[in-house]
């Protein structure tokens, strides 16, 4: 194992419980009214126990992982060198990561449907297909499909966006016969 | 209403042209779904919950019911002819069903596993309409602590089940619990962990979550995975199968159909574990245990019948208590309740025609399953020839829509998105996220029912073990987790031995 990935392995429940120990002291806005009321465990109780559970498996877990990595050193170790393979599949989850944040946090600006459109052609190409009329096609097509679906079947009020791009979502639904 | 009229309204209300036609589609979506690798029934389930929306209650449940039952079949196809497991379910039929398949018996290996699917899932559905009213019955004499003990047997047996890492599960498990904390508290409204922001003082809705999870976190994986199953594909179909060779399985079928009853029960357990076991206990009851993982006929119906048998049993917890012990229950619930149905023993009482047309729709969708199976199985040539980035696509933009779909409020698409990333990065750290999800549906459940079980008995924290259900109840959790943690416990025992021993002979 690599020492970043170690580090990780560290780092994930050490944060955890780090983040236990912030929330613990910020469970309400107001940290008096959880022990203002009349109740045995009143409504801190419940967030607390949780936050202790969790604060508790991640020490295991954390201390579970220093008393493998201290037996890793006195074997010598067991370093494994990343392979450039594995480098391309990470630059192309974060690559897949962004466009999908991308797209979900643009719909409320371009509206559904561009963005979908735009979506479905990008994807395609991060997923290698290379045909352009496949990458046209799966995302017009693809998008006029779900527009009927939801749109027109379903009556979903899907967001249209801001102007210009609400005016155009319009027109689109116009020209489609499901506004 | 008699037994008799219950089950006829029921076959009336599962026939009725919509419900059926519904029910099949349910059932090819499934099938084919289960039948890629990649996506699982799970992932389907989370990506039909926006469809659900505008369907009759009883319809919606006939949809993702169909495409429950189909989808923990499909995973077979891809595991007997191509020997890459559509669900970890189907690992099973991997290891007898593809031997068949290199031998040029692909038809004679399908037809077992349909057979021996349609057996298992067929009586579990019977089982679920019988044992699920007498269940029910008993289920109304529950008060809160009893309610609260069976929220927590839920919570325990999904660590007690994942025995290879029994701490990351809790970890996941009270990560998710901690989620349902956030937002106003059940009992005095106090928002908890909102930090301001208004949008989540109503809680984080777990239907978001899971298609977060499940479905984005899954897509992700698969185009970074970039599987071409295209080429993987040539199987010849061979010899053919008689009812006579088929009859001759019997044993087999029903060993694999009892065991998948008895596990689907368990919450947190499901057909992977039913299936991996059947395949075990096969292995020794079959007299041909030393062939096994050559193509033996028995290893393939076994696990077969064992998986589809988990289905209906499975819906038993969600019917009866309303407590989910699996994602794909979990996916009915949440649709359950978008339409306003509150599953549990009353439901029985109030709503006597929807439970009995769920129990003749289980039925018959498992019956309906060897007509789907078959046809998805002659078009699997080219459901392989889809680009995995196309239906990948498809499914984030059904994700988003199902999400938005959940409040018709785009911050629900946020928290779905941030969570298909975290979805993500869970399944590459080899990090398990089921735990995840029943916490978040769970533990506000378990909240209010303890709080609530507090404010009827005074305060009194020994209630839940004076009480004689909850207790047992409550005995059986703790049983649960003894008996997950023993082996981990022996066997860090049994790794450090050998090396004390070592040291100190060096010394």
């Amino acid at each position: 194992m690599t020492l970043s990935n170690r580090l990780i392995r560290v780092g994930f429940p050490t944060g955890i419980i780090a983040l236990c120990a912030f929330l613990w002291f910020n469970i309400a806005r107001n940290p008096a009214a959880l022990d203002s009321v009349p109740n045995a465990v009143g409504p801190g109780g419940w967030p607390r126990a949780m936050l202790i559970g969790l604060a508790f498996f991640c020490f295991l877990a954390l201390l579970a992982e220093l008393l493998e990595w201290r037996r890793s050193i006195r074997r010598g170790g067991d370093v494994a060198i990343p392979s450039k393979e594995r480098e391309g599949s990470q630059i192309l989850a974060l690559a897949g990561v962004g466009i999908i944040l991308i797209y979900g946090f643009s719909i409320p600006y371009v509206g559904f449907a561009l963005a979908t459109v735009v979506f479905l052609a990008v994807w395609c190409i991060l997923g290698r297909v290379r045909s352009p009329i496949t990458v046209l096609l799966v995302s017009v097509i693809g998008t006029i499909v779900l527009l009927y679906m939801f749109v027109a079947l379903a009556k979903m009020p899907l967001n249209r966006g801001v102007e210009p791009f609400s005016s155009a979502t319009v027109s689109l639904y116009r020209l489609l016969r499901i506004y | 209403m008699d037994l008799a009229t219950l089950f006829m309204n029921g076959l009336v209300g599962a026939f009725q042209p919509q419900n059926f036609l519904i029910l099949v589609t349910g059932l090819m979506v499934g099938t084919i779904a289960g039948a890629l690798p990649g996506i699982s029934f799970v992932n389907a389930m989370a990506m039909a919950l926006p469809f659900t929306y505008v369907m009759e209650p009883v319809s919606a449940m006939c949809f993702l019911g169909g495409i429950y039952v189909g989808g923990v079949f499909g995973g077979s196809i891809s595991s007997i002819l191509i020997n890459i497991p559509g669900t970890p379910a189907s690992l099973p039929a991997c290891w007898d069903g593809y031997p068949m398949t290199v031998r040029g018996m692909s038809t004679r290996a399908l037809r077992i596993a349909i057979t021996a699917s349609a057996t298992g899932g067929f009586i579990s559905a019977v089982m679920l309409a019988v044992a699920s009213p007498p269940f029910a019955a008993f289920a109304l004499k529950f008060d809160q602590p009893e309610f609260f003990a069976a929220t927590i047997l839920g919570l325990a047996s999904v660590v007690a089940i994942a025995k290879d890492m029994p701490i990351l599960s809790a970890i996941s498990m009270f990560m998710g619990l901690l989620i349902g904390t956030i937002g106003l508290d059940p009992l005095y409204g106090i928002p908890r962990f909102t930090f301001g922001v208004s949008e989540i003082e109503s809680g984080i809705n777990f239907t978001v979550v899971m298609i977060g999870l499940f479905a984005i976190g899954e897509v992700v994986d698969l185009i970074v995975r970039n599987v071409d199953l295209r080429k993987t594909f040539a199987p010849k179909p061979g010899k053919q199968i008689t009812w006579g060779e088929l009859w001759s399985y019997r044993g087999s079928m029903l060993r694999g159909t009892g065991l998948g009853c008895m596990i689907g029960m368990i919450p947190g357990a499901g057909a992977t574990v039913g299936a991996v076991l059947a395949y075990g206990v096969e292995r020794q009851a079959s007299g041909r245990g030393a062939e096994f993982g050559t193509g033996v006929e028995q290893a393939l119906a076994a696990p077969e019948a064992a998986k589809n048998a988990t289905t209906g049993a499975a819906m038993i917890p969600l019917l009866t208590l309303g407590i989910p012990g699996s994602a794909a229950t979990a996916i009915m619930l949440a649709a359950m309740l978008i339409h306003g149905i509150s599953p549990g023993p009353l439901m029985f009482r109030m709503d006597p025609t929807l439970v009995y047309t769920i129990f003749v729709s289980m039925m018959v969708a498992n019956l309906l399953m060897i007509f789907a199976a078959v046809i998805v199985a002659r078009g699997f040539s080219t459901l392989m020839r889809v680009p995995p980035a196309v239906l990948g696509g498809f499914i984030i933009v059904l994700s988003v829509v199902g999400a938005y779909g959940v409040r018709n409020n785009i911050f629900d698409v946020y928290v779905c998105l941030l969570f298909g990333v975290l979805g993500f990065i869970m399944k590459r750290a080899n990090f398990p996220s089921a735990p995840l999800v029943l916490g978040v549906i769970l533990g506000p459940l378990a909240e209010r029912y303890f709080l609530t079980s507090l404010a009827n008995y005074e305060d009194n924290f020994w209630i839940f073990v004076q009480r004689p259900i909850s207790g047992t109840i409550l005995a059986l959790a703790a049983l649960f987790v003894m008996w997950s943690l023993y082996p981990a416990i022996r066997s860090r025992f049994a790794k450090d031995r050998p090396s004390r021993v070592a040291s100190g002979g060096g010394q």
